[in-house]
């Protein structure tokens, strides 16, 4: 007999390790990453939603291309609560970038519970997602396959519409019955998911956030319970989804002895994790749907998903949007949060990024960069700390010295606040930067020393060509009242044509100005020149950028 | 640029929202608006669509019902978008569904870019008088639709009697006393009344005191009930009742019972309905103004 042995590289810690550790909220190396790429997944392979979740080889190749995009921990296979419905024999209108909707409910429509049989697993749509979760198990062995059935509640909404609500009151032993029935549904469904590859079962159950503590207590409780018990008889993880606003319903979802609840931005995430942290389970969520993934910006995601994770905490926490995703949500922001997730270090720019700083505190830094020396700026997290930060630190001190005392550098590391506002202040997004006097020139690639060089040369070039263009000097006749004063004012102007100067020449007779030169009056006539410079024109100039002038004056 | 007036329409299923959806259109200020529709009803496509009066309308079905609540805003977002861009629409009808929450709602209208456009004139709860409190004790929006409501039409009051009615207009007083409140039949809603409504933001609103909760409560025994007890207790509770029904054992036999505004009733109890309770006794009760464990103990205190 040969005993079989897993033999596990060093280190490496599986998408679908990572999952389990936290749904047993044990310490992780990161926060495991569960995108709910629904009908996205159709929208990346240029498919409707309908198209998408007909079809199991369309689920494979789209649920596999998400992984490729957002290399995530764990993926649901389909993300559509209405495959059981359909297969009991609800009416479904189909959407282009919906799942579609049950519009017949067939309780109304003339069948009792006893017609209802539970779908077997080739019923409806039932086989091709089974098919597609087969397929993808033995594609993707390492990550967390997600089954996704409907709960109990809003399957029985789908099936008698709303007025289940008036037959809780009037008839509520039939709702009890119904209840038993959706409930097994879903311990088939669950047993089908498994037996197919499935590690989770997220029973997704948005209907209980109607109701109160009370009516789940009554009417959610004894089916969720059992249903989760049989998850576990069967060595799956299980989930409890819920969206909507579902806070009064979390303790009691806590107890129907569920691994994980699962909850959407209508819920304060604090709230989540003090309540299951009391009941000793993981939580997950709540990345904003909407306004943040689907119309926000790239950082906009980064910074909801830092703030979910900064709330969570490491253990026993999934970070994961709040509902399935908006068929056209775009990749880029899903994709950013993949970075973060992925990136210990991106996370911790993404994080000194987000610290608010408002448009108060930012600086004006049109004047800057008008000093007689190039600065060389470069935005780190700390290059002390951060390997990239460090070679572009290194780049810039080894060039310096090449153009002998007129380049200047300084780091600015962002987890200092003034360093953070100068960031923002010259439109930095990425770290590392490099700035030369002032302008965005190197982001995040460690420039090979010719480039810097070019670069710098390039800049010293530009402002010598404008330094002469913008070189204004006047000639001062300082005048006590002394015949020789024309015959200097004559020959300053011959000069002045001679060459070809833009000179002004200005004769001054005040005592106290003659003085404020440094000439007493007894040793008029004297000439004085004076050169400027225009550093800035129109508006305020920050001091941090008067200071560069001034050291060229010393 | 161009305001949209907003109408609002919510209410469970069966209070008359299309009805005075369709009353709405027919007269001022909506008639002469171009108005543009948004109707989100739960699980009812095309059945309710084809109920609208003036078909000529620019609709739009949110479909998803609000059983993925969330999901649906990306759906009225975009259909808040078009109705903007297109630059048509003075004024904007939405029927909400009976299990929308009006804050979700509203919080849509709020969006970047189109609360400058947008602008709530009404939000019109309409209140089935015969069936608010049977659905009031389960669905949590039902409730929650009244408290946001800057007006609330009562319709069908020809189907209460006076007593009924009066406990109604109690309960919704409570839920919300800054409301109106009409009465109406057939969805009709006064113009005048319309005009005078004030829509309120409810950010941070603060009753003086909570609402008192609409509780049920299932009692399930094998124990038979005392009779002349248990109609002593419906007596005594009789400001907090608000319905009651279902199967009781009076020891000489299972009487199903129902207790309806002031009118209780005692009747045989159907076979279908006793086969499927699990114990002789199953009622269920609705009441207010009573918390749930006092209430439990007062049915289980008429035990013999």
């Amino acid at each position: 007999m040969y005993k079989k042995v897993t033999v596990k590289r060093d280190g490496i810690v599986t998408g679908k390790e990572r999952v389990k550790k936290a749904f047993h909220s044990e310490a992780v190396d990161r926060v495991p990453w569960v995108p709910f790429v629904g009908c996205h997944a159709g929208a990346l392979l240029g498919v409707s939603a309908e198209e998408f979740l007909k079809s199991d080889k369309l689920i494979v190749e789209g649920v596999t291309k998400a992984i490729e995009l957002y290399r995530p921990d764990g993926i649901p296979v389909a993300f559509d609560l209405q495959i059981e419905a359909e297969a009991l024999g609800c009416g479904l209108v189909w959407a282009e970038e919906n799942p579609p909707a049950v519009v017949k409910h067939p309780l109304v429509n003339g069948v009792s519970i006893e017609d209802l049989r539970i779908p077997n697993a080739e019923e409806g749509r039932i086989g091709l997602v089974l098919d597609a979760t087969r397929s993808l198990r033995k594609a993707h062995p390492d990550i967390a396959l997600y089954g996704l059935i409907t709960g109990p509640f809003t399957l029985a909404l789908h099936l008698l519409g709303t007025d289940i609500f008036m037959k809780m009151f009037d008839e509520v032993a039939y709702v009890g019955k119904l209840l038993n029935f959706c409930k097994d549904v879903c311990v088939a469904m669950s047993r089908y998911y498994i037996e197919a590859g499935c590690d989770v079962i997220a029973m997704v159950d948005p209907m209980t956030s109607q109701i109160g503590p009370d009516q789940f207590t009554q009417f959610v409780t004894p089916y969720a319970t059992e249903i989760f018990e049989s998850i576990r008889s069967q060595n799956a993880l299980s989930s409890f989804f819920v969206c909507g606003h579902a806070q009064q319903n979390i303790a009691v979802m806590a107890e129907c002895k569920c691994d994980n609840i699962s909850i959407d931005e209508n819920i304060p995430l604090d709230y989540v994790r003090d309540e299951c942290e009391k009941h000793g389970i993981s939580y997950g969520g709540n990345l904003q749907l909407t306004s943040v993934l689907l119309l926000g910006e790239p950082i906009d995601a980064q910074k909801n998903a830092i703030a979910c994770m900064e709330i969570a905490g490491d253990t026993g926490f999934i970070l994961a949007p709040g509902c399935d995703l908006p068929y056209a949500v775009p990749q880029d922001n899903i994709a950013a949060i993949t970075e973060i997730v992925h990136d210990e270090y991106k996370r911790q720019v993404a994080a000194q990024a987000a610290c608010q700083t408002s448009d108060d505190d930012r600086l004006d830094l049109n004047e800057y960069g008008k000093a007689d020396k190039m600065i060389v700026d470069i935005i780190t997290l700390d290059s002390e700390a951060c390997a990239p930060c460090q070679y572009m630190v290194d780049a810039v001190k080894r060039v310096t010295p090449e153009f002998e005392g007129i380049v200047e550098w300084r780091e600015h590391k962002i987890k200092y606040r003034e360093s953070l506002v100068f960031m923002t202040s010259l439109m930095v997004h990425n770290v590392p930067t490099i700035c030369i006097d002032g302008e965005i020139v190197f982001v995040s690639r460690i420039p090979p020393k010719d480039e810097l060089i070019a670069a710098i040369q390039k800049r010293i070039n530009a402002k010598f060509r404008l330094r002469i263009q913008q070189r204004k000097a006047s000639v001062y006749i300082l005048d006590s009242g002394c015949d020789k004063t024309e015959q200097i004012e004559e020959n300053l102007q011959t000069a002045i044509s001679e060459l070809g100067v833009d000179v002004n020449i200005e004769k001054i007779t005040d005592t106290q100005t003659i003085q404020s030169y440094g000439v007493a009056p007894s040793q008029t006539p004297a000439v004085v020149v004076a050169k400027y410079q225009v550093k800035s024109l129109g508006r305020l100039p920050e001091v941090v950028a008067i200071k560069e002038w001034l050291k060229d004056l010393q | 640029m161009k305001t949209i007036d907003v109408y609002i329409l919510t209410g469970f299923v069966g209070a008359g929202k299309t009805t005075a959806l369709n009353h709405l259109l027919r007269n001022e200020p909506l008639t002469a608006a171009n108005p543009a529709l948004i109707i989100n009803e739960f699980g009812k496509i095309g059945v309710d669509g084809s109920l609208v009066a003036r078909q000529d309308l620019k609709r739009y079905d949110i479909n998803k019902g609000s059983i993925f609540c969330i999901c649906t805003k990306t759906d009225f977002l975009k259909a808040l978008t078009e109705i903007a861009e297109s630059g048509c629409h003075q004024s904007l009808l939405i029927e909400a569904t009976g299990i929308a929450e009006t804050v979700d709602i509203e919080s849509f209208l709020d969006a970047p870019k189109l609360k400058e456009i947008y602008q709530i004139k009404a939000n019109l709860c309409l209140v089935d008088a015969a069936n608010f409190t049977r659905v009031a004790a389960y669905l949590k929006p039902a409730k929650t639709q009244v408290q946001y409501a800057d007006a609330l039409i009562v319709n069908k009051c020809d189907l209460v009697s006076d007593a009924e009615r009066d406990t109604l207009g109690q309960i919704l007083e409570s839920l919300n006393p800054t409301a109106p409140r009409v009465q109406t039949t057939y969805g009709k809603i006064n113009t005048d009344f319309l005009a005078g409504i004030r829509h309120n933001i409810h950010d941070n609103k603060t009753l003086a005191q909570p609402p008192e909760d609409i509780i049920a409560v299932s009692i399930s025994t094998e124990k038979p009930f005392d009779r002349d007890v248990f109609y002593q207790t419906l007596d005594d509770l009789k400001d907090n009742l608000l319905r009651l029904k279902g199967n009781i054992n009076f020891g000489d036999g299972v009487r199903f019972v129902e207790l309806a505004g002031t009118t209780i009733s005692e009747t045989e109890p159907s076979k279908e309905l006793t086969k499927q309770n699990a114990t002789p006794t199953a009622f269920t009760a609705i009441a207010w103004k009573i918390d749930r464990e006092t209430l439990n103990n007062s049915f289980f205190d008429c035990v013999s």
